[in-house]
């Protein structure tokens, strides 16, 4: 189910703009939440206010009733603003966690739609933490980090705007002047302070941020260093190698080290906290000496200690927040970047389609390809014309990274030849949208990948409709049906990530099952299995036989029976055909046909009788 | 201060957890990683109690000068005050960015020697230990719990400061007015309250929100890392459909989670507020009348003090959550520490001699769990430069025979021999030098190709390297990668087929150039002409040099002088090929079983027949003494099912697959 209606998904090129886009999207109660941001901080500014006022009543007239009524307003006013307060960060919560859970669900849509170019560079352990850690630290940014940031402006100029009055006061005029100007004095302890308050606390951090994400890098690298290490701990003993691993994480965790020390020293001495003393010193030697001389009364001042003092929560809370929202911006400009990866894959429209004869002849027409970002020369397949006819059983062989595995995925339409074109049933691939071609074209893959879920979920995945007779049979002709009725909860036994329960040849039969149930009109095996026992190779010849019938079929094998049955053999070596044709064919003509097929296990008896013409041995 | 932060109202809400040692146990050893430190610690600890008392008695500052404004004064006074003022405020500010300062190098060594010493240990520690554990979980020993105990020792450190600022904050109102200081107690049970609330409901929110998110996170991992079996089978939708379902889940626990935090910083600060009317109330009461016991100044000086201590009496509170995390952190770390490796150099060890390279099992019975052994009294003797096979079903032992000889474990009884040595009394580094292992498991290193190739010996020239793969077959693929030797391995060989993996790990191997090759099952994803190229290679680079097979071909067998043959841990056969075969003891039905058929002859029924009752027999069996543990779990799960069906799986894909 897509969110994309929301807009998150929609092509944002800047990373502000993907931060910003949850406020966006809900206009109206960012608007709204703002605004009751000011009505709150007003009401928990103005009891300082009230206390003065208060102390102005007691001293003129003692506990009175209005003094009283005073407290009571306090009161009051303390409860509506829980309430009002509350009601922003409730608002803020709702918006930004909805959009946290949408641009997570967006982001990993995405991805999904990405062609493997992106995929198979990348390794999605650092997708997965981009998905979670980096899209949780965008959300922190903006909240708390941004409503706490414009609370916190907000209670500054709510302080600012409350403390006007007590210079227009007309008793207060001529305290201090220049030059025969009255000086407002508090609105310029405020004006000149405030600015400059918020321009250091912006500037530190600016200064700690890069410090505090190399940290973070740094933890990162540590991590992976340790991580790499415990997994392969056998590899480190085996070559004696802990010293050396030891001293490579000493270099790591002294970088590391140097990196949280610097952070703190450049987080100790927080220079704005300076310029706060300074406010509220000046504002009280003007305040007492205006109480001196009796043009301001007590209650006065201690209103403008009580408001300039109910400012000193920002000393703690803003440099942190900023630095959060400063940070969400990096995180951001991460999701941003993979976001904006641009897919060499391009998908044909709709209207344009052809129809496909799946079961025509498959032919490579000058197919050439190159692995997107390869730095150097190298072709992976050069050059590469085959013909397959429809509904041939093909044997593909030859060394590895000879380009066999490669052949598949261009078929499944993973990737597209750099050059030449790949035609079914006369039709170029590129003109047939990746979902219609993986409809037609099915992979049983080298390393089995089974989804964690039961054995019923993970064949079905091959076709989610499927009903259970139909997941039986598919598994019976997989010949998988066997062992799955003997497991504890047969079709329902819950299966792990990558099968881990099951041995090789189990994987194999039920990956074969789940590829059954699809019904593909092109059957890809890459069965490079090494040696099974004699019951599970029989099961997985009765499984392949059955498996083939109706279908053009390339099997990527090692096994002899394989080709000495197919209709066509195509050997790959460093990404160009070296022989095509059945095998009775190339054991004669094709010496490199011969050199593979000689080492094949049980090849030497039936070279023995064959006849060999043209080329020696 | 400013930037130490503390998870915040999160911290209220952590899961508390017993730690197994005594406090004072745990307590010693943190403050222990101190030690170099200690001074500048101390030092550290009075500039920030020095602070402390600075700032916690400004407000008296102020409330002076408003008394001495009010009730008439000298001018001098209030610059006095005014400068007093700013002279406290100021040294506080100085003497808390001094102790920052000096801490924060305090605290980033000792994390790294903590960091390193938990490393260290682990990277020591016995391999039993590493297959029991998760790697993603002994990873976090050495990295959230060392940060997790630098968060709790700055707590403790920070702790007798916030006390500090509470009892001086309080004697200053008590002293000034009792009732005024009975007064701000009314914020006690407001803190209570909080301190509760997230204590309980707020533990109970962020466990539940953390194991949704949890979900989300494991079902975006598979969806990612099983991306081209839902391209190949088009689910990517209902894949996402799924994802969409928990992360809705994790929303509604997310909400009610930040709902709650959100609720506390208005509730805070409404305490404040309110406590200021009561306070005022009670204040405005006693400084008029006719004989008026306080001051308007000191009632100003009420609110600010009881102000100031709100927050460090909530800080108290998540203290002790946070404290207990991180104690609970250093119990881990403990158990790190003080496991002694069993497996390490005895002060006796001497470095393995050159003189035979000769391998010999001397009477070895050998269990990874106790009761279940996994070697029976097995001895054996492979001479110098031979070449010898091990062949078995799965979980007959050969593995761990591999293992012994690279010292992974200490038989319990019996001797492993190399030459004439106990390899006991060997150093380890020698003995590795020596002994090399390809294992079957092909295990990559993050970062390129030939960095992966040169771990084998780390001052090949790239020369050596191209060359030695040019000779193992390994050269043309390589050439092909995208960025050739360079290219990056991505997760430990996604972008590898499982052949060129095994390449990899070979030529490491042979570029170590070991006197002692060991090979379990390091071709077997090969194809077989690959793999005729590596054991030309190798016939050719370690020619006479002692070899320890473990095979799965027929072709591997072939090249061996002796086949050992292993069934339930006990060594039951040796001899040729052709000698075995005459026997027709277990290894002529093996070879029935898992070899005959490699060829291209029909498998009738009856060979099927045969070969299922060698698997079942071998499977009813193998329950009892397995391979090496893999989780606490799974050993459970083992000894559970023993005896039951025999097409339950339980290897994990190794050895000729038994199924």
């Amino acid at each position: 189910m897509s969110r994309s209606e929301n807009g998150a998904a929609s092509h944002r090129a800047t990373a502000t703009r993907y931060m910003l886009s949850s406020l966006l999207r809900n206009k109206a109660v960012i608007v709204g939440a703002t605004l009751l941001t000011f009505v709150s901080s007003y009401l928990l500014t103005i009891p300082n206010v009230l206390v003065g006022d208060a102390m102005d009543v007691l001293v003129a007239s003692g506990l009175s009733p209005e003094f009283i009524s005073l407290t009571e307003l306090i009161v009051v006013i303390s409860i509506v603003y829980m309430l009002s307060y509350f009601l922003v960060g409730y608002s803020w919560a709702i918006v930004t966690l909805r959009w946290e859970r949408d641009a997570r669900q967006d982001f990993v849509e995405r991805l999904q739609d990405f062609s493997m170019a992106f995929h198979d560079s990348i390794d999605s352990k650092r997708l997965l933490s981009v998905a979670m850690q980096d899209i949780s630290w965008v959300r922190f940014s903006i909240n708390p980090a941004l409503r706490n940031v414009v609370a916190g402006l907000s209670s500054m100029a709510v302080t600012i705007i409350l403390l006007i009055p007590y210079d227009t006061s007309p008793e207060v005029l001529g305290i201090v002047t220049v030059w025969g100007v009255n000086l407002p004095m508090i609105t310029l302890i405020l004006g000149i302070g405030s600015p400059l308050y918020l321009f250091f606390a912006y500037r530190y951090a600016k200064t700690i941020e890069p410090v505090r994400r190399a940290r973070s890098e740094w933890m990162e690298q540590l991590t992976s260093v340790a991580q790499g290490v415990f997994t392969g701990i056998e590899v480190v003993r085996a070559f004696g190698a802990e010293e050396r691993e030891k001293k490579k994480f000493r270099n790591v965790s002294t970088k590391y080290a140097q990196l949280v020390a610097r952070e703190g020293r450049l987080a100790a001495f927080y220079l704005p906290v300076l310029i706060f003393i300074s406010m509220v010193a000046a504002a009280f030697a003007y305040g007492a000496y205006a109480v001196l001389l009796g043009r301001m009364t007590v209650g006065s001042l201690v209103s403008i200690l009580g408001l300039i003092l109910s400012l000193e929560f920002l000393n703690f809370q803003l440099p942190r927040m900023l630095l959060m929202l400063r940070g969400g911006y990096v995180n951001a400009q991460r999701i941003v970047d993979i976001l904006n990866w641009e897919d060499p894959l391009i998908e044909p429209h709709e209207e344009d389609e052809p129809e496909v004869d799946w079961l025509g002849d498959i032919v490579f027409d000058h197919v050439s390809f190159r692995y997107p970002n390869t730095k150097n020369n190298h072709y992976a397949l050069r050059d590469i014309t085959v013909r397959i006819p429809g509904g041939s059983r093909v044997a593909l062989i030859g060394g590895p990274g000879g380009g066999k595995s490669t052949i598949l995925k261009l078929l499944l339409r993973f990737y597209d030849p750099t050059e030449g074109c790949i035609r079914i049933g006369g039709v170029d691939l590129r003109r047939v949208s990746t979902k219609r071609v993986r409809d037609a074209v099915a992979l049983v893959e080298q390393d089995i990948f089974l989804f964690r879920g039961t054995i019923r979920e993970n064949i079905a995945f091959g076709r989610p409709d499927a009903t259970d007779e139909e997941i039986v049979e598919a598994a019976k002709q997989a010949q998988a049906h066997e062992f799955i009725v003997q497991l504890p909860e047969s079709y329902n036994t819950v299966i792990g990530e990558r099968g881990m329960t099951l041995s090789g040849g189990q994987r194999q039969r039920l990956a074969i099952a789940r590829a059954i149930i699809q019904d593909p009109k092109i059957l890809l095996l890459d069965d490079s299995v090494s040696a099974v026992d004699a019951q599970t190779e029989y099961y997985l010849r009765k499984a392949l036989d059955k498996v083939m019938e109706g279908r053009t079929s390339i099997t990527v094998t090692q096994r002899l029976r394989t080709l000495l049955e197919s209709d066509l053999i195509v050997i790959v070596d460093r990404g160009r055909v070296v022989a095509v044709g059945p095998h009775s064919e190339l054991v004669e003509t094709s010496e490199h046909y011969r050199r593979i097929f000689e080492r094949l296990p049980g090849a030497e008896r039936l070279l023995a009788g064959a006849s060999v013409s043209g080329g020696a041995l | 201060m400013a930037m130490r932060g503390h998870g915040g109202p999160r911290a209220l809400a952590m899961r508390r957890q017993k730690p197994s040692r005594p406090v004072r146990v745990l307590l010693r050893r943190m403050f222990g990683y101190f030690g170099p430190f200690k001074r500048i610690v101390a030092v550290g600890a009075v500039l920030s109690l020095l602070a402390t008392v600075m700032s916690a008695v400004s407000p008296l500052v102020i409330a002076r000068g408003i008394d001495l404004a009010f009730y008439g004064g000298a001018l001098d006074g209030v610059v006095f005050l005014t400068l007093l003022y700013i002279g406290l405020r100021v040294a506080a500010w100085a003497l808390m960015g001094a102790y920052t300062w000096i801490l924060s190098g305090a605290q980033a060594g000792f994390v790294q020697s903590v960091q390193q010493d938990v490393y260290d240990h682990l990277v020591d520690a016995d391999l039993l230990y590493h297959k029991r554990e998760q790697s993603g979980n002994v990873t976090s020993r050495v990295t959230s719990d060392t940060v997790s105990l630098a968060t709790g020792v700055q707590m403790i450190i920070d702790f007798a400061g916030q006390v500090l600022m509470l009892a001086v904050s309080f004697t200053l109102l008590w002293i000034t007015s009792e009732m005024v200081a009975l007064t701000s107690l009314l914020i006690v049970p407001g803190i209570a309250l909080i301190a509760l609330l997230f204590g309980t409901v707020g533990q109970k929110f962020m466990l539940a929100s953390q194991r949704a998110t949890g979900q989300v996170s494991g079902q975006i991992a598979e969806s990612l890392s099983g991306i081209h079996v839902a391209k190949s089978f088009n689910r990517e939708k209902e894949l996402a459909e799924t994802l969409c379902r928990l992360n809705q889940k994790a929303y509604n626990y997310g909400k009610r989670m930040m709902v709650l935090m959100t609720s506390m910083q208005p509730l805070m600060r409404g305490i404040g507020s309110l406590v200021i009317a009561a306070l005022l109330f009670v204040g405005g009461s006693l400084a008029v009348g006719a004989a008026p016991v306080m001051t308007l100044g000191e009632v100003f000086m009420g609110i600010m003090l009881t102000r100031q201590f709100l927050w460090p009496l909530l800080m108290l509170t998540m203290m002790a959550s946070q404290v207990q995390a991180s104690l609970a952190a250093m119990d881990r770390v403990s158990d790190v520490l003080e496991a002694k490796p069993s497996v390490r150099d005895l002060p006796d060890a001497v470095p393995l001699r050159e003189d035979s390279d000769g391998i010999a099992f001397d009477h070895v019975t050998f269990s990874y769990v106790e009761g279940t052994e996994v070697l029976k009294d097995v001895s054996f003797r492979v001479m110098p430069g031979e070449t010898v096979a091990l062949v078995g079903h799965t979980g007959a032992g050969k593995t761990t025979v591999a293992a012994l000889i690279n010292r992974f474990y200490d038989p319990q009884e019996g001797r492993v021999l190399i030459g004439d040595q106990d390899i006991r009394h060997v150093t380890l580094e020698s003995l590795h030098r020596v002994v090399s292992l390809v294992s079957q498991e092909p295990y990559l290193f993050d970062g390129t190709i030939i960095e992966n190739i040169r771990y084998g010996r780390e001052d090949a020239t790239d020369e050596e390297i191209v060359e030695l793969c040019r000779l193992i077959g390994a050269d043309e693929f390589i050439e092909v990668l995208a960025d050739g030797y360079n290219t990056r391995v991505v997760e430990n060989g996604k972008n590898l087929s499982a052949g060129q993996r095994q390449m990899i790990t070979i030529a490491r191997t042979m570029l170590a150039n070991p006197r002692i090759l060991i090979l379990d099952e390091a071709t077997s994803r090969l194809d077989a002409y690959s793999e005729a190229l590596v054991q030309e290679a190798q016939q050719r680079l370690f020619a006479g040099r002692t070899t320890v097979v473990i095979a799965h071909r027929l072709t591997t067998i072939v090249n061996a002088s002796r086949i050992f043959v292993f069934d339930h841990g006990r060594l039951v056969e040796q001899g040729t090929v052709e000698e075995l075969l005459a026997a027709g003891g277990i290894f002529k039905r093996l070879y029935d079983t898992y070899y005959a058929h490699q060829g291209v002859e029909e498998i009738s029924e009856e060979v099927v027949e045969v070969a299922q009752q060698e698997v079942q027999r071998e499977a009813a069996v193998e329950h009892g003494p397995g391979g090496p543990p893999v989780s606490p779990h799974r050993l459970g799960a083992r000894r559970g099912h023993a005896g039951g069906p025999p097409m339950r799986g339980t290897g994990r894909g190794r050895g000729p697959p038994s199924h």
